[in-house]
């Protein structure tokens, strides 16, 4: 019931909105892009060479082996998945608390079930947003591939599923920082600003030996390598490691949750 | 043996280094509303927020109807009106109403009707459709009060019910409460003791985190045993002496300076003696011979002055 409200509350406010807009009007213009055959020659000649300079050899390898409209879509999307689920997230239990608007609900319903469903309406909004998006640049790459239309809808199902699990870890974070902070405005702040710049440090860190192989898993992503290979070994690990870092953010946003005063 | 409506016992809240409520053991039982009152900084909002399950308390216990606050097995049978607590922006009342009710066990139809129906109550079926954030912060008090009502609660904890309403849409939600305080037990928090006064039959005074007093209004405003007076300037030095005097009379209080207020208690010979109405007029002519002059006098006293005797500091 209450995920059921939150869901279209989350479709109708002003937050809940200006994370689908922004989300819709990028994608649009990136589908735009992608639509014309823009990504359709990366791998091959010189372009090899710069995507390899940018990412690594799995991406190059990825480009090569897959339809490459659909991988320039799915590299993009790994890198902006965080930031756009921390933004569809920030509000879950923030506004409860920041406005006591909890004390109206925990005198009919347990603070569990409060979380839970604040969780579970940021989850479906985040994810069904990358569902749509999936589905879109499959057809995109319909459209400007000439490749095999199964093989198409088969990777695009495959980047689909890893891009709305590897969403799910960001929600939870979110979880943590919007009970935390008891504000929607400070949990999108401290979320977005706190990821970028923990991102920075720990790739401007010189690493070396264990500590290159732990430290990048201290944030979900550190993952993304594992996503962008062909093979799907590596990726469903990554996926099961996604579903720990939930655990382990929400279990921490539940501990800071049920302690706070309503 | 039925459970008490509500129990503390050894409540303590602490805020930091800040002792909030302080060893609170309180007892209380169904029936007339019971005022919570006290100075700021009292506590009262402490207590009231530890009794709804809003805070926890440092160390001790609350029962409320046998069990902890916010327990399974309340849901439903406590209504509660936090002071500041918001409705969501952007979703009509009348919707935020039906959700409260559904979470509360009402099925999805029953809960449209019950939203209606509390809307009825406090005299908004305009609003609701309209989102909070577009009423007056009287209407939006009144849906709150309206989400306090939903069921049939067997306690309703309300928290400033009145404060921020206009004198008749007030004098409407006493009249409310006063409907259906026989059919359910009330907990008002009130800073305005004049509608304690009016609504309740007993009252718990806080005062520095105690519980000081928790008696009956009218054994606590002892109607037939003080006059009080409204002094036009402030009693002159030696005044009390003079009344002191005067037979019968047991206390005389004189208001802090410029307070101008004066309470004569006296003992009530009730019967048919007309003790009590000799002593006034002795009283009177006291103050005559004094040449005291007063603008108000009346038979008791108010719970207001009562709350200020009580909860002053010891000079």
């Amino acid at each position: 019931m209450l995920v059921r409200h939150d869901l279209r509350y989350a479709l109708s406010s002003p937050r809940g909105l200006l994370f689908l807009i922004f989300f819709a009007l990028l994608w649009g213009w990136g589908f735009y892009k992608l639509a014309g055959g823009a990504a359709e020659d990366l791998g091959k000649g010189q372009s090899s060479l710069l995507i390899a300079w940018l990412f690594d050899m799995k991406v190059l390898h990825l480009v090569q082996e897959r339809p490459p409209t659909l991988v320039a879509y799915f590299v993009a999307a790994t890198w902006l998945a965080p930031l756009f689920a921390m933004l569809g997230s920030c509000d879950q239990t923030a506004s409860d608390l920041g406005t006591r608007h909890i004390r109206f609900l925990i005198p009919r319903v347990g603070r569990a079930e409060i979380f839970i469903a604040r969780f579970l309406g940021a989850a479906i909004l985040v994810t069904s947003a990358q569902l749509l998006a999936g589905v879109g640049a499959t057809i995109v790459t319909m459209i400007a591939s000439s490749g095999d239309r199964g093989d198409i809808v088969a990777f695009g199902a495959q980047v689909t599923a890893i891009l709305m699990v590897y969403s799910l870890p960001f929600v939870a974070l979110m979880s943590l920082v919007s009970a935390a902070m008891a504000s929607v405005g400070l949990a999108m702040l401290v979320g977005l600003a706190g990821y970028v710049l923990l991102a920075i440090a720990l790739s401007a860190l010189p690493l070396e030996g264990t500590a290159a192989t732990i430290i990048p898993l201290l944030l979900p992503s550190g993952l993304k390598p594992h996503f962008h290979q062909p093979d799907m070994g590596p990726a469903l690990i990554a996926a099961a490691a996604c579903l720990i870092y939930v655990a382990v953010y929400a279990v921490l946003g539940w501990q800071v949750f049920r302690r706070r005063d309503a | 043996m039925a459970d008490a409506l509500l129990e503390t016992k050894g409540l303590v809240r602490d805020f930091g280094d800040t002792r909030a409520l302080s060893n609170v053991d309180l007892t209380l039982e169904a029936g007339p509303p019971i005022g919570l009152v006290g100075p700021n900084g009292a506590g009262k909002t402490t207590f009231f927020s530890v009794l709804c399950g809003f805070l926890r308390p440092t160390s001790g216990t609350v029962q409320v109807l046998g069990r902890p606050p916010l327990h399974r097995d309340l849901n439903g049978r406590v209504g509660i009106l936090p002071q500041d607590a918001a409705f969501v922006k952007g979703v009509p009342v009348a919707s935020q109403l039906a959700m409260l009710a559904e979470l509360q066990g009402f099925s999805r139809k029953q809960a449209r009707a019950e939203a209606a129906r509390v809307l009825d109550m406090v005299l908004l079926t305009d609003a609701a459709s309209k989102a909070p954030e577009t009423l007056s912060h009287g209407m939006v008090k009144r849906i709150a009060i309206a989400q306090a009502f939903m069921g049939s609660p067997e306690l309703v904890l309300l928290d400033e019910p009145t404060a921020g309403l206009d004198p008749a849409t007030a004098t409407h939600i006493k009249n409310l409460i006063r409907s259906l305080e026989r059919e359910r037990t009330f907990i008002v928090s009130s800073h305005n003791l004049d509608d304690i006064e009016e609504l309740c039959g007993s009252v718990v005074i806080l005062d520095r985190g105690k519980v000081v007093e928790n008696r009956k209004v009218a054994d606590l405003v002892a109607r037939t045993s003080c006059l009080t007076f409204r002094l036009e300037a402030d009693a002159p030095v030696g005044l009390d002496t003079k009344l002191s005097a005067v037979a019968n009379v047991t206390r005389v209080e004189l208001g802090r300076p410029g307070e101008r207020k004066l309470a004569v208690h006296y003992r009530d010979g009730g019967g048919s003696d007309g003790g009590a109405n000799a002593t006034q007029i002795a009283v009177l002519q006291a103050l005559a011979a004094a040449g005291v002059a007063m603008l108000e006098m009346s038979r008791g006293q108010s719970l207001q002055d009562r709350v200020i005797e009580i909860t002053r500091p010891a000079s």
